[in-house]
């Protein structure tokens, strides 16, 4: 092995490639042993060339900072994760059968309601969230299906086992890096990818486009897609071009749409004005309709909410989709499977104290040192604490919180995330990560051969945003 | 295609046509200061009158003088018909419509941009300020050559070309009328320097070989107006960009009201309204009728437009 995997540390924790004595897992041995063939000049040679293609292709993200706005090249490690083939179909099939338990239960929320009245789950605790919208009682879009695109983070823990960390069901990102990783791979290991066969992800845009156009209420051959985007300020703008560009659909704004008198959604064109079967929209319910949602809402189409109740649109996720995107109803899940499904649930949960309930607060208080408090509606890491990473000072600032409104807190044990090898200056280090699939839910459900890894590039951090520095490593599904 | 990327392809168009037709205007009069004898000098003002800046040029500049013509023409980023303004609002319009074109049309427009950002005072100066203008209507010309070889003649291509010739046809038409009227102010005893001055006019709208080629090296004023104005083959020229236009109009539905004005147009451009005595009416005329078109090209085909385009009225009435 070269100078840069010595003092290679895989003991600490669960690593993808590395097992704790120091050999490679069975199925990364090619791959372990290509990049130990490397020199390090080799290496960054490799990184360089990667980069480069990054830039040549234009793949960025914006990030807004002081008033400008900077689009940043998108970081990524040159070697890949892996996961065997038997292993991913596991998840895969638990992944599957997650998001037709979410959809089953956000159709019953706006429809009967039988969860509650069965006591599955507390119906207060989904009605006074904000992410319930009345505005979306008594609708039924074509299949029951609701979330049509989810986006799962998962994480492996140190029994290396996956564990659900959440659904994203609103307007989930990312599905274009991950595409645009395999095109980087492919480009600078041509070699090496071409000795090991690795499961294709490029026929994600396709069946986004099946996906989407089962949901057109005209039975057309083709039927008119629209990608919605806040606009070119937003920071997943590239992956809205991309998607659009590769779906051959209409990237549009707000502006671009009206809803007429018979509840048809047009979009202006050259050609006048042409009706629009399905939007997949890329902002929040918030903004979608100024006539129901955010009166100061200038992103989305006055009148959307009333064509999509007529049936005369499909919007993909369906508005009120969020419902089910909470960190309070997680721990129902895997209840909600066995209810709607009437079968054991394949994924693990993470598991969850909801500091609603007297027994959990009590232990989320006397621990409070060994858990993640998190409130349970804020995304994106605010406000959430790290008890083993925090002060005594912060503990007590928490315990205060929870007993003020214990209502809006969960736990969850700390969990040790899984490390791969990544290339941080002259060394290979293990970095956290952690994995997002997509799921299309329609009259079919369809996962992603792995999906988007994503790697916190400082050591020991487990912040993987790229907003904050994170990067991210093409994910290979290997026999 | 949606009328809001219409529009923005129809607007980077336009925004770069302008640059380049700037750059050509400003680097063909610079030669001309040079060869135009003492005491025959034409001004400055000259030039802040082709690009129809006069009112904005006055609120912020105390002196007509050359370094504050060139600073206000190339550089002035407040001044929205500037050449580095015309860039800037080219790629903010193509930023939203790149995958309209083929992946190259952003880079080069991007890269004339960071061109035109990292130029200062510096390039003005008579010593580099050829260099920087004949890499800017270089850096055109490639996304011309782009357009003309690799996008296909669909509906961006179509709006693309109408922003384009009605820009070229709004520049052209301006520079006669200002060249007329800068010549016509001369006294007789300038008469030898004024083939000079028409030459340079010829040079501003590229013209100047082509015209060689045609009619000879002598320079008449008659000629240079006639064969800028009325010549069928010059793909400048006024009447070649109307029949362009009417070309390009006829691939699109709902375009009689634009067609009728072009022919209009076409029609008005005859010797006799060429004359020096009637020219500067002809052209406030059709420049009237211009933007009368640019209002039924939105009015046909970009619907209810928000679109905030900076230069949006300059670029007609300033």
């Amino acid at each position: 092995m070269k100078a840069q995997w010595q003092e290679y540390d895989s003991s600490r924790f669960f690593d993808e490639l590395i097992t704790t004595s120091g050999r490679s897992r069975p199925s990364a041995g090619t791959v372990v042993n290509y990049f130990s063939s490397l020199s390090l000049d080799e290496m960054r040679q490799a990184k360089d060339a990667a980069d480069l293609v990054i830039r040549d292709m234009g793949i960025s993200f914006t990030v807004y900072s002081e008033g400008t706005n900077i689009d940043r090249a998108w970081p990524f490690d040159i070697i890949p994760r892996l996961i065997r083939k038997a292993e991913w179909s596991r998840v895969s099939m638990g992944l599957q059968q997650r998001s037709r338990a979410l959809n089953c239960f956000i159709h019953d929320v706006y429809n009967t309601q039988t969860v509650f009245a069965d006591g599955i789950v507390p119906a207060e605790l989904v009605l006074d969230s904000g992410n319930f919208r009345p505005q979306c009682m008594g609708a039924k879009p074509r299949f029951g299906a609701w979330a049509h695109i989810c986006g799962t983070d998962l994480v492996r823990a140190e029994d290396g086992q996956f564990y659900v960390l959440e659904d994203n069901l609103r307007v989930p990102s990312g599905v274009s890096y991950m595409l645009e990783n395999r095109d980087i791979t492919k480009r600078i290991l041509p070699d090496l990818f071409e000795n090991c066969s690795v499961f294709p992800v490029d026929d994600y845009p396709e069946q986004l486009y099946r996906t989407l156009c089962s949901l057109s209420p005209r039975r057309l051959k083709r039927p008119t897609l629209a990608v919605l985007t806040p606009g070119i300020y937003n920071s997943a703008y590239f992956e809205h071009s991309f998607l659009a560009h590769t779906m051959g659909a209409q990237l549009v704004e707000g502006q671009d749409m009206f809803v007429d008198d018979n509840d048809v959604v047009f979009m202006r064109t050259v050609d006048g004005p042409q009706q629009v079967d399905v939007i997949y929209r890329r902002i929040d319910d918030d903004f979608l309709d100024p006539d129901v949602f955010r009166e100061d809402s200038a992103l989305g189409v006055p009148g959307l909410m009333r064509a999509w109740l007529a049936g005369k649109v499909a919007i993909a996720n369906a508005p009120g989709s969020g419902v089910a995107d909470d960190k309070v109803l997680y721990a129902f899940v895997p209840e909600l499977i066995r209810y709607y499904l009437k079968e054991e649930p394949l994924l693990n949960n993470v598991k969850t104290y909801l500091c609603m309930y007297d027994e959990d607060r009590d232990y989320v208080l006397e621990n409070i040192a060994e858990l993640v408090v998190k409130p349970a509606n804020e995304s994106g890491g605010y406000g959430l604490m790290v008890g083993p990473k925090s002060s005594k000072k912060k503990h007590r600032e928490f315990e205060a919180l929870i007993r003020d409104n214990p209502r809006n807190y969960i736990a969850q044990p700390t969990l040790g995330l899984s490390t791969a090898p990544t290339l941080c200056g002259s060394k290979i280090s293990p970095r956290h990560l952690d994995l997002r699939p997509f799921i299309l839910h329609s009259n079919d459900t369809w996962v992603t051969a792995g999906g988007l890894t994503r790697v916190a590039m400082e050591a020991g951090s487990l912040v993987v945003n790229s907003s904050q520095g994170g990067g991210s490593k093409d994910t290979w599904i290997i026999e | 295609m949606l009328s809001r990327v219409a529009e923005r392809l129809y607007w980077m168009a336009r925004y770069l046509e302008r640059t380049e037709c700037s750059a050509r205007v400003c680097n063909a009069y610079s030669h001309l200061v040079l060869d135009l004898p003492k005491g025959e000098e034409l001004g400055w003002q000259v030039l802040v009158n082709v690009i129809d800046g006069g009112n904005s040029f006055s609120q912020r500049y105390q002196r007509v003088d050359e370094r504050n013509v060139m600073k206000f023409i190339i550089l002035d980023k407040d001044n929205f018909g500037s050449i580095a303004s015309s860039v800037t609002s080219a790629r903010e319009n193509l930023r939203t419509t790149r995958d309209a074109l083929p992946a190259d049309g952003w880079e080069h427009v991007n890269e004339l941009y960071l061109f035109v950002q990292n130029m200062n005072d510096k390039s003005l100066s008579r010593r580099r300020r050829h260099e920087y203008l004949s890499d800017i209507i270089q850096r055109n010309q490639q996304i011309n050559g782009l357009l003309a070889s690799s996008v296909a003649r669909d509906r961006a291509f179509t709006f693309l070309k109408l922003g384009q010739l009605i820009e070229r046809l709004d520049m052209t038409s301006r520079v006669i009328d200002v060249a007329c009227l800068a010549i016509a102010e001369k006294d007789s005893r300038a008469a030898s320097v004024v083939p000079l001055l028409w030459a340079s006019v010829l040079k501003a709208v590229s013209a100047h070989s082509a015209y060689r080629r045609e009619v000879g090296p002598l320079i008449d004023a008659d000629q240079v107006i006639e064969f800028v104005c009325l010549h069928s083959k010059f793909p400048r020229s006024l009447n070649y960009c109307l029949s362009s236009l009417e070309q390009v109009l006829s691939f699109l539905d709902n375009n009689k009201k634009s067609t009728t004005i072009v022919r209009q147009l076409r029609a008005s451009i005859v010797n006799d309204t060429l004359a020096p005595d009637k020219l500067h009416g002809f052209i406030d005329n059709f420049q009237a009728e211009l933007a009368s078109l640019h209002d039924s090209i939105t009015a046909s085909w970009f619907g209810v437009s928000d679109l905030n385009q900076p230069a949006q009225k300059s670029l007609f009435t300033q």
